[in-house]
């Protein structure tokens, strides 16, 4: 079973925004051309089937055309500049975590990225390339994969974080998607380190937009981590399937996102509470509080 | 009227209801029989929370001072107001999901809560068709609900086969063939077995129930069934104030839905009675502090 040193390294290397205080220098000390561009691999060809996915991979439809290859390409340098520059430490974990991503397209599904505990190291990004605020769905897809891969190695050094059966299902706090035991553990941290991440970029966007993406995308994170508790305590939470050093995991990601959100968010009206997130201090305010 | 049985636990200094729909059935009722309850009541709208409680230690409303600690709140907050899944929130969005967050942190405080705010609903829920039917079996061993199936959880049905949107729990839906050719989202598609027999619906608070449209045929066992459906879960859930409905053929029941408005029931002559008698019950037993 999982050591609880396994879960310590997971949730340090998940503070993000904690993680850039400490190391000032953040990604200066890589190289120039390492910083332009991700260090993983782009496969637009292998024929390959990912699994659990609503359309093949490997079908010749599912490749992009060369116009669509090279706007990706764009949007993933765009995405790895700006993290280098922004969130080093959520760039690192990309850099250490993921080796090979498949692009594909599809007209029967949504955009989306996926990965599988058979791919270590892999993961699939569909439709990238017609999404709204590309780079920032990029930044976020390809972090939200480096978690995953970051858990399953974490796995696979030091055992399970919870059984593994495909039932029962769980509402994610999040998603609102139901989810396997196994997958609503993975989220809980997949989630704690994309609101890390996003607090980190949020600090100094470099445009209205983005500014309004990142507090979106925390808000989004903190109101999942606001019922995670509920759901733990519930009767229906089959807590003994999971190992105890996840499941106190989980619940200190919950604590410390509460006690981000009290900080940021110390006004004693409803009225108040609601403008919080508009003011210019809560993105800051926030990350200091889960540092 | 199935009463509860007697018992003396939390005693609050105060009862706080606060509401969104003044029509709504548990507010209505408090307001026809709150005096009668045992203890000093207040009402604050959803707009008075807003703008006018001061939250510390204790909540200030205009000078006064709850604590809600020593106070039994009902929680009949809006209902409609709900969060699914999708692209980035908008700014209002954001807001509301602050305030949502920041309300069940305060709620939860109260010596007693109704109800506390869910993921999906400030009012508090159990979500969707879906995840009454994957989650409500687990609370109560041997609950039967509809065999169903959807684009997460795909399972081969077989038989009278309806599709619903999925949050929509005063719909059946209608047959698979004219749900889809209405259009039925599939983001929101829930397929089932439709079960046999008449839907009826079981009005509960605490362990106090009624049955608002009870059919000539229902026999004493399938009552039995169903009040022990509702005492099972009782004992195990946040939520207190419910409307169930279940499906009665020749056989046990089959749970539709329970959702936390009476949506039914509540205009029944029986409603206020069954918050008179359930509410004071179910503050006491359930009511997590002595007071002091």
């Amino acid at each position: 079973m999982t050591s609880g040193s396994g879960v310590d390294a997971v949730l340090r290397e998940l503070r993000f925004g904690a993680a850039s205080t400490a190391d000032a220098d953040g990604f200066d000390s890589v190289a120039e051309c390492d910083r332009a561009r991700f260090r993983f691999a782009t496969d637009f060809d292998t024929a390959e089937s990912w699994p659990d996915v609503p359309y093949d991979t490997a079908l010749p439809a599912a490749r992009h055309d060369a116009a669509a290859r090279a706007r990706i390409h764009a949007i993933l340098d765009e995405a790895a500049q700006t993290m280098a520059q922004r969130t080093p430490s959520a760039r690192r974990l990309v850099d250490d975590q993921l080796q090979r991503v498949l692009l594909r397209c599809s007209e029967n599904a949504a955009g989306g990225s996926a990965s599988h505990r058979l791919h270590v190291g892999a993961c699939l990004l569909t439709n990238l390339h017609q999404t709204p605020a590309p780079a920032l769905v990029a930044i976020e897809a390809v972090t939200h994969e480096s978690i995953h891969q970051l858990l399953y190695r974490t796995e696979q050094a030091s055992g399970l974080f919870c059984d593994l059966a495909p039932t029962p299902t769980f509402r994610s706090p999040w998603s609102g998607a139901r989810l396997p035991l196994h997958s609503l553990v993975h989220a809980s941290f997949v989630w704690f380190g994309l609101l890390t991440m996003w607090s980190d970029m949020a600090r100094q966007p470099t445009s209205a937009d983005e500014a309004a993406h990142a507090r979106g995308r925390m808000a989004h994170c903190l109101f999942g981590f606001a019922f995670l508790d509920d759901l733990l305590d519930s009767v229906a939470f089959p807590a003994a399937n999971v190992h105890p050093k996840v499941l106190e995991g989980m619940r200190a990601m919950a604590a410390s996102t509460r006690r981000a959100t009290r900080a940021a968010e110390p006004h004693t009206t409803l009225r108040q509470v609601a403008l919080a997130r508009a003011g210019a201090g809560w993105p800051s305010a926030v990350a200091t509080g889960l540092a | 009227m199935i009463a509860p049985r007697p018992s003396a636990e939390f005693e609050p200094r105060l009862v706080l209801l606060l509401y969104g729909d003044p029509n709504d059935g548990v507010t209505r009722a408090l307001a026809q029989v709150g005096a009668q309850l045992g203890w000093p009541s207040i009402a604050l709208s959803a707009q008075q929370l807003l703008d006018s409680v001061e939250f510390g230690d204790a909540w200030t409303i205009a000078g006064h001072r709850i604590e809600p600690q020593h106070t039994a709140l009902i929680n009949r907050l809006p209902l409609a107001d709900r969060l699914e899944s999708g692209p980035t929130p908008e700014p209002e969005a954001t807001a509301r999901q602050a305030v949502w967050s920041r309300l069940r942190d305060e709620l939860g405080r109260f010596g007693y809560a109704s109800s506390l705010p869910t993921a999906t609903s400030i009012m508090g829920c159990y979500g969707s068709l879906l995840d009454q039917w994957e989650d409500l079996p687990r609370l109560v061993p041997d609950l039967r609900v509809p065999d169903h199936s959807a684009p997460s959880l795909p399972r081969p049905l077989h038989g009278n086969v309806y599709a619903v949107n999925r949050w929509t729990p005063y719909s059946l839906g209608k047959p698979l063939d004219e749900a889809l050719a209405a259009g039925l989202p599939a983001a929101a598609r829930l397929d089932y077995v439709k079960p046999e027999g008449l839907l009826i619906h079981l009005a509960q608070v605490g362990d106090a129930m009624f049955f608002p449209n009870p059919p000539p045929t229902m026999t004493a066992a399938q009552q039995e069934a169903m009040v022990g459906v509702a005492r099972a879960l009782a004992a195990v859930s946040p939520i207190r104030i419910l409307e169930h409905a279940f499906f009665l053929g020749a056989g046990a029941p089959v749970l539709y839905s329970s959702f936390p408005v009476p949506v039914l029931s509540g205009a029944h002559a029986l409603y206020p009675e069954l918050v008179k008698q359930g509410l004071p019950d179910d503050i006491r037993k359930r009511g997590r502090r002595r007071s002091a």
